[in-house]
């Protein structure tokens, strides 16, 4: 069964039909990627994902069950991470407390423990907080963990915040242009990154401009335009669907 | 060299002098006080204070008292109770004054009270309640009339001029609801019948409706208005409008030129109990308050610049107790100085004649208030 | 090690609780202390609501009346114990915070700032009204404050117990921040959309912490009530409500030292101020000002910045 279905999804802000109809399906342990030129509707289908938005029509089904309109921390619950094209960084936290944040649900989130500092709470946190520097190492960022995050270069904090994703433990990660505004390099490194990500079981639902990485490391590709499924397929599929060399590919190969 | 010898010399001589000096002038009288300067109560705490510099300053050009010079030392609670107390801690702990003269509010005198009385220290409040000196405190004395006693003096003048059953109409805030509670406890006891009983907030600008459910109460045939500040105006013009003739009274705390004004000819035949100072210059030659009150009237009057109000009255007479009481006393021991505040009789103040006892800590009695009534824009007194 | 590095702030401030009593010289200064204590409990509780949780109260002081007046009018009235009557505050404030909190927070923007001013003029209206209960607006007098024979009394010993009550809020705060809760709390001030997405229910917890800041305020409106002795519904007002944000403000948002730091100097500063004559509002106003335009994230944040290291509180 698909870990994840959606099903005639759509949303409009005012006349703006941001997404329109759209259906598919991601089977569990894949990298599965949505492309589209700018103002898509990508960044708008994680948000209904992800619980931001509600959807004005549509279904979403998490392992079959449906998910439409449910609060983004109640999805958290039940293993949705994502991360965000502009930034969503606590930049009143130290980094390695933003990734701390990420693990707040394997928590003891109890009130008067925490002013009382129970021993166990306690036990745990200093655990999770080494658990945290592991992840901060995993994406690359152990020189970070004592800075306070609003000290941290862009690049960085792309990383961050999949580190803090990460910490989630989650089932379903979604990644929202992770490579935005980085260098070839750095580009690279994500690549790499999101691939190991991959590679540990995570599935992937990524949003990503740069088509080397994407048809790199993608199982299963959806292209959208104005808020339309265009197609979906494999990365050869998508690569010779001519729709798609029109619509989008076209204007820059 | 020359210039600095002679700075040296002139230093030396003024450390000489100012030792000299405080060798022999004695320990100054410290008189604490806490008034509300700032804040809502301002309109009686700046007169009270104004009142207490000026005394001190002119008992003191005049020798001060027991050959010591007196030493005001004031704080402003900035009508905030909670301040008063903590002011109060530091005029007795940090301070060390001899006597508290102050408290311009009921609430900043009762939160000083429990602290003056673990102290032993002599204090004089300017605050109107009856709670301050009922039940007798051993160490707290009050200068103001209370507003039991208007309530009295009002139902005296009514049942001589044979009115007995009167509408009440006070304001929801604490003078108003002091007075109607103490209102409704006399007139039970003078056989007054409260054939109604209405309210109106402090800042109500239409009090028509609660006047013509007066007017239609059944055989109502006077009305007395406990309140303050401007909603006492609105009722006299709202009363002529509804075309009401009955005899209306209002209590002591409009008694100002202020409400002369603000009223205009509704004000007309308009009665109120008022202290003395209010009308001084009218008192028979031969009233024992004239000269206090014509007195205070005009030295106050000769440095501010503005008119006298009864607060700053009780200000005055509070500060004259107290420097009574320590010529009686023959110095500051704080239980002799009790003792004899205690013991005064006979003092002629501005709010009257005080007569303080063990069972009575304020010491006037009705003849403190003058009916007063307003013809043709001034007060006129009735007798 | 670790222990003592971890500890050393509460070290600290326990030595000086301990020694200040070496230097007041009699107990004037000790009702200072003791006001500066209860001010910055209340400090400490409403910083965790304004700085931590980037929510605003200026209603807090109506939270303060109503543990005040529930030690003044229960035992007096009825005949509750002191420390019931003081329970019994802190769950009313904790109830009515709540039945506030919760729709308020439901709605986007900066509703809880107007939906708090109304709910604290409305508790001091009330308070000023009832008079039979209250005493309007003149107050009414507290009982003393008896825990099983012993009764609190005087300065020293009143020292003693907010010495040990400000140690533990001081204590617990600190512990509050450096939790689970503590950074859930943080990270919806610093991103709402990311702390829900990774399971933080901001709703609830922003209605926690602003339950939470109203209990420690009403906990110690019973405090000052029973120490002074008296109450006024000057307790409650929007006056007091502004003070104790300015505290939080000038101290430093997000600061739990500047939240100590904020209750001091403007305890103290008034008090400093009273022989400038009829000045003190003014002069009181100008240093407001300064320190907003000089120090805008308060006292401490700014300092700990331009003295090297970075802050606190993390
Ligand atoms: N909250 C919103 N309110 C109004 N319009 C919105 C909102 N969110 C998105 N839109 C509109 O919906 C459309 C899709 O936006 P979206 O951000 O999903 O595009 P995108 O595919 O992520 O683009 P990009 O590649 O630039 O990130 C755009 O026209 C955008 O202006
Ligand atoms: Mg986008």
């Amino acid at each position: 069964m698909a870990l994840l279905e959606v099903e005639n999804l759509s949303i409009a802000f005012g006349g703006v039909k941001a997404v329109q109809n759209v259906s598919f399906a991601v089977d569990p342990g894949i990298v599965y990627s949505v492309i589209g030129p700018n103002g898509a509707g990508k960044t708008t289908l994680f948000n209904l994902i992800t619980g931001v938005y509600t959807p004005s029509e549509g279904e979403i089904r998490l392992d079959g069950q449906s998910i439409a309109g449910t609060a983004p921390h109640e999805l958290a619950l039940r293993g949705m991470a994502r991360t965000f094209q502009n930034l969503q960084i606590c930049m009143n936290m130290s980094a390695l407390e933003n990734v701390m944040v990420g693990a707040h649900l394997q928590l003891d989130r109890n009130l008067i423990k925490a002013m009382l500092r129970f021993p166990a709470l306690a036990r745990r946190d200093d655990q999770l907080r080494d658990e945290a520097r592991g992840l901060m190492r995993f994406v690359g960022l152990d020189a970070y963990c004592n800075l306070g995050a609003n000290s941290m270069p862009y690049g960085a904090l792309k990383r961050l915040e999949i580190a803090r994703a990460l910490a989630a433990k989650p089932r379903i990660l979604f990644l929202d242009e992770p490579a935005a505004g980085l260098n070839s390099k750095e580009t690279a490194e994500i690549d790499e990154l999101v691939q190991k990500v991959a590679e540990s079981g995570i599935t992937v639902v990524l949003v990503e401009h740069d088509m080397k990485m994407v048809m790199n490391i993608s199982d299963r590709i959806l292209v959208l335009d104005y808020g339309k499924k265009l197609t979906e397929g494999t990365a050869q599929e998508v690569r010779e669907n001519p729709d798609v060399i029109a619509a989008y590919l076209g204007s820059t190969v | 060299m020359r210039k600095s010898t002679l700075l040296k010399s002139l230093a030396a001589a003024a450390v000489a002098i100012g030792t000299s000096f405080s060798a022999l002038a004695a320990d100054p009288i410290k008189i604490g006080s806490v008034l509300s300067v700032t804040g809502p109560a301002a309109f009686l705490g700046d007169p009270e204070l104004k009142t207490l510099q000026l005394y001190v300053e002119s008992i003191n050009k005049a020798g001060g008292v027991l050959g010591r010079q007196l030493q005001l030392v004031h704080y402003d609670d900035g009508s905030d109770a909670g301040k008063a107390n903590g002011f109060a801690k530091r005029l007795i702990d940090d301070d060390k004054v001899d006597i508290i003269v102050g408290g311009t509010t009921t609430g900043s005198t009762m939160s000083m009270a429990p602290l003056v009385e673990k102290a032993e220290i002599p204090f004089i409040s300017l605050a109107g309640a009856v709670v301050i000196v009922e039940p007798v405190k051993k160490w707290i004395f009050k200068t103001p009339h209370t507003d039991r006693m208007a309530a009295e003096k009002v139902f005296e003048d009514m049942k001589k001029r044979g009115l007995t059953k009167v509408a009440l109409l006070s304001e929801t805030s604490g003078f108003g609801a002091s007075g109607k509670k103490e209102t409704e406890g006399m007139a039970g006891k003078m056989g007054i019948t409260l054939v109604a009983n209405e309210t109106y907030g402090p800042k109500d600008t239409d009090m028509t409706p609660q006047l013509t459910k007066i007017k239609n109460a059944a055989g109502v045939q006077a009305v007395f208005v406990f309140g303050l500040g401007q909603g006492p105006a609105v009722v006299n013009k709202n009363y002529k409008q509804l075309g009401i003739t009955l005899p209306l009274y209002h209590a002591h705390g409009v008694a100002s030129e202020e409400f002369i004004k603000l009223s205009g000819p509704a004000g007309e035949g308009v009665r109120l109990p008022a202290a003395a100072l209010l009308v001084a210059e009218k008192l028979a030659a031969n009233d024992p308050q004239k000269p206090v009150a014509t007195g205070y009237r005009k030295a106050y009057n000769d440095r501010y610049k503005e008119d006298v109000s009864t607060f700053g009255g009780h200000a005055y007479d509070g500060l004259m107790i107290a420097v009574d009481a320590f010529k009686r006393a023959g110095g500051t021991e704080k239980a002799k100085v009790r003792d004899a505040i205690e013991a005064t009789k006979g003092y002629i103040g501005t709010g009257g004649r005080v007569n303080m006892s063990p069972t009575d800590h304020m010491g006037l009695d009705l003849s403190a208030f003058r009916m007063l009534e307003i013809k043709n824009g001034d007060w006129a007194l009735i007798n | 090690m670790k222990m003592i590095s971890r500890h050393k702030p509460l070290l600290i401030l326990a030595g000086v609780l301990l020694l200040l009593p070496l230097v007041l010289p009699n107990n004037f200064y000790y009702d200072i202390a003791i006001r500066m204590a209860i001010n910055a409990i209340i400090v400490l509780g409403l910083n965790l609501l304004i700085g931590f949780a980037g929510q605003i109260s200026l209603g807090h002081a109506g939270f303060v009346g109503i543990g005040a007046y529930a030690s003044a009018i229960l035992p007096t009235h009825f005949g509750w114990h002191p420390l019931l009557a003081m329970t019994a505050g802190a769950a009313v404030a904790s109830v009515i915070a709540a039945i506030v909190a919760r729709p308020i927070f439901r709605l986007k923007g900066h509703y809880l700032a107007m939906a708090t001013l109304g709910l604290g003029i409305i508790i001091a209206i009330v308070i000023k009204n009832e008079a039979t209960y209250t005493g309007g607006p003149d107050g009414m007098a507290v009982p003393a404050l008896g825990i099983g024979g012993f009764t609190i009394n005087g300065e020293k010993q009143w020292y003693w117990v907010l010495a040990g009550l400000l140690l533990f809020s001081f204590w617990a705060s600190k512990n509050l921040i450096d939790s689970p809760f503590g950074r859930a709390l943080r990270a919806l001030h610093g991103s709402e959309v990311a702390s829900q997405v990774m399971g933080v229910d901001i709703v609830r917890y922003k209605v926690a912490i602003f339950i939470l800041s109203a209990f420690f305020a009403s906990l110690m409106g019973s405090v000052t009530a029973h120490y002074i002795g008296f109450v006024t519904p000057n307790i409650a007002d929007f006056f007091h409500s502004i003070e104790l944000v300015t505290m939080v403000v000038v101290g430093g948002m997000a600061s739990i030292y500047g939240s100590l730091i904020g209750a001091v100097l403007l305890t103290a500063l008034p008090q400093a101020l009273s022989t400038f004559e009829g000045w003190e509002t003014v002069v009181f106003g100008s240093i407001l000002i300064f320190c907003m335009i000089f120090m805008p994230r308060g006292l401490v944040p700014t300092l700990a910045e331009r003295f090297g290291g970075r802050g606190e509180d993390k």
